[in-house]
């Protein structure tokens, strides 16, 4: 009798999401999950991005939602664990309870998710994860039909460093310092290629580990090869050691890091000598507290009093406006596989807050296509110049979006 | 660039000789490995950056009561978990402190979040010196504290009544208790010594990096220390130590940094398949 009883819940169990419509769409509501890491030790990669979502759909119900129809946010919690990732992802699929998924910002759980669940089901996910390019190529086997990123990989992340040293800094030697993992290995191909077509070649290439606790000996092969400019692709822990190692041993090079370095924390634990010659980047159109941004973040705080913020709020806002256009774009008529088909023919998007213009296509599924930068000044990130540069081709300038 | 790798090497070696002094302190009273060491350093961590930048406490000040606050987690933790297991098979007992280490970073995720903390700017993480190497303030301190507190640890072990008491009942716990030592007290000595310990570890590490849910990292590089060294050696843990950050710092200089912590490692492997009890450690036998 107990095993009738539960061959049945088994076999209702995928009506579930009924109750809610098929795949979250009813008359006057769609329903899009947004699974990301929103507890414990990673919280701050999720917490921001899921209130900026949240933020975008608020305002466009303040209006009457899409096409008469509100939209409704539905959290789950992945840690930042593939395997968590795969099964949250896995119910939200197999309950047809929501007509997208938004999140996903640790590249291994949006791998993972993109191998394990995205080819069984048509619901299409949009990862705010960096992991792009060999994530989404089509040579690499990595592209799939209803997996988007709208966060620059981090291959065209070296590109965009490239193109604004190489044009801003003018350097004759560039060096290269990454971290020992594939985080720092795409960086550097990234940086490698871009060069090349400047015709240069990195002069010195070190690796730090994510959680070592000294740079001494990195810094002084750097300053033996005596760069103008340093590009690094590190976290936020190795990338504030080596800011003040770099000062403490003389290392005279302009470093400029990568977009994960998101918290201002690094800034505040150093004296402002450290950071002279200093330039972050980032995806956002500008610092959250800069003029392109501030009153929307003024809002959000207004709203989230409880949020702390960071950068990677704006892949929340771009991914959320993203698939507002694309919903918008379907009429009455929304369902996982033409929403998926209408996010293919997303065009020159531009969201409130992300630097760069988002354009899917069929065979490219990696959306983002540059970098902003930013410099510290008194102890205050601000924006270095409008714009961002290009990551996938050479570039004399930003580019500047409306 | 050799006097200045030989400073960052031993520099490293002293934050990994006073994490694995905190192994051993507990191990060797009590022969099982403190899997919760990470977590307290960890919590000494949180504890004296938030006071010196919320409360704007002095370091010293700072670090003190952060010390004494993991001091009384550690004396509780004891009396609550650990205390009630004397008696169970050494595998529950490595389990429990799994288990502790969980519930403390638990904790402190829900106390400070997932941000990452620093200490401001100061003088004392400036060189001191820069010719003919460059050393900062805050690294005088961390090589002279390791120094400081394997020197009072011996002390300790070798002259007072619990530190003999430690030694014996490690030796022979059933002849210990026919002398009248008490092997509750002891466990509770033991492991509250261990806990401030890791406290001190990550209070003189924090300053020169950021506080994070990962910093309780630096376990796995104080037990590889400590493994080097003996395990039950307090001077095998600051030996291994500095092998382990000089080598670190020597083979970046000449081998890509990818390899250097398996490089490493490699070391602690060959170090203990030749002498499987560490540099300068005893044989040990174990209940299971």
């Amino acid at each position: 009798m107990r095993g009738m009883i539960l061959a049945a819940v088994v076999a209702l169990a995928p009506t579930a999401g009924w109750a809610q419509g098929v795949y979250g769409v009813t008359d006057t509501s769609i329903r899009v999950a947004v699974q990301d890491s929103l507890s414990g030790a990673y919280s701050q990669y999720g917490v921001p991005s899921l209130n900026g979502v949240r933020y975008v759909f608020d305002k466009v119900n303040a209006s009457g939602g899409v096409n008469g129809r509100k939209l409704e946010v539905v959290a789950e919690d992945d840690g930042c664990s593939p395997k968590q990732s795969v099964g949250v992802a896995t119910k939200l699929a197999s309950e047809r309870s929501v007509v997208a998924v938004l999140g996903l910002t640790c590249s291994s759980a949006a791998v993972a998710v993109r191998d394990a669940v995205a080819p069984t089901t048509a619901v299409p996910f949009m990862s705010f994860s960096s992991g792009g390019y060999t994530s989404s190529s089509s040579q690499l086997g990595g592209l799939k039909p209803n997996f988007f990123f709208v966060a620059p990989s981090v291959h065209a992340q070296g590109g965009a460093l490239v193109n604004f040293a190489m044009n801003v800094l003018q350097p004759q030697k560039v060096a290269f310092i990454g971290q020992t993992d594939v985080y720092g290995k795409e960086g550097r191909e990234g940086v490698d290629a871009m060069l090349a077509q400047y015709g240069q070649k990195i002069v010195a290439d070190e690796t730090l580990e994510s959680r070592g606790t000294d740079a001494t000996a990195q810094i002084l092969k750097l300053k033996a090869a005596n760069p103008d400019v340093v590009i690094a692709f590190l976290y936020q822990v190795p990338a504030q050691i080596l800011l003040r190692q770099a000062e403490d041993l003389g290392l005279k090079a302009t470093i400029v890091t990568s977009a994960s370095v998101t918290d201002s924390s690094i800034y505040r634990s150093l004296p402002q000598s450290a950071l002279t010659h200093y330039f972050g980047s980032m995806l956002a159109r500008d610092v959250l507290d800069g003029p392109r941004m501030k009153p929307m973040m003024d809002e959000m705080r207004a709203k989230y009093p409880d949020v702390t913020f960071n950068p990677l709020v704006v892949s929340g806002v771009g991914a959320a406006e993203t698939l507002v256009e694309a919903i918008r774009s379907l009429g009455k008529d929304v369902t996982p596989e033409k929403l998926a088909a209408a996010l293919d023919h997303i065009t020159n998007l531009n969201s409130h807050a992300l630097s760069y213009p988002l354009t899917f296509t069929p065979g490219n599924h990696a959306g983002g296509r540059g970098l902003s930068i930013y410099r510290i000044v008194d102890g205050v990130e601000t924006l270095a110049m409008p714009g961002y540069w290009s990551g996938d081709e050479k570039a004399s300038a930003p580019v500047a979006i409306e | 660039m050799l006097p200045q790798l030989l400073v960052a090497g031993v520099v490293s070696g002293a934050i990994y000789a006073l994490v694995g002094l905190g192994l051993v302190v507990v191990f060797k009273a009590t022969r099982v490995i403190n899997f919760a060491h990470g977590s307290v350093i960890l919590l000494g961590a949180y504890v004296c950056v938030t006071t010196v930048d919320r409360f704007g406490l002095s370091y010293p000040v700072a670090g003190l009561l952060g010390i004494l606050v993991v001091t009384v987690v550690g004396l509780a933790v004891s009396e609550l978990a650990y205390r009630r297991l004397l008696t169970a098979p050494h595998m529950i007992q490595v389990l429990a402190t799994l288990a502790v280490a969980n519930i403390i970073n638990g904790a402190a995720t829900i106390i400070w979040g997932a941000s990452s903390y620093h200490f401001p700017p100061s003088e004392r993480l400036r060189p001191v010196m820069t010719s003919p190497v460059v050393i900062t303030g805050q690294q005088l301190l961390i090589v002279a504290a390791a120094i400081a507190v394997m020197a009072l640890l011996a002390a300790f072990f070798r002259w007072t009544r619990w530190g003999r008491a430690m030694r014996a009942l490690s030796q022979n716990e059933m002849g210990a208790n026919l002398c009248g030592i008490r092997t509750s007290r002891v466990f509770a000595i033991a492991v509250t010594m261990g806990t401030a310990l890791g406290a001190i570890a990550g209070i003189l590490y924090a300053p020169l990096t950021l506080v994070d849910p990962g910093f309780g990292w630096l376990l796995i590089k104080g037990f590889a220390a400590a493994a080097l060294g003996g395990l039950t050696s307090l001077s095998g843990a600051v030996i291994g130590g500095i092998i382990l950050g000089v080598c670190e710092s020597l083979w970046i200089a000449v081998l890509p940094a990818l390899w250097a912590p398996s490089l490493s490692y490699l070391i602690v492997i060959a170090v203990l398949l030749v002498k499987p009890t560490g540099l300068l450690g005893t044989p040990v036998t174990q209940k299971l």
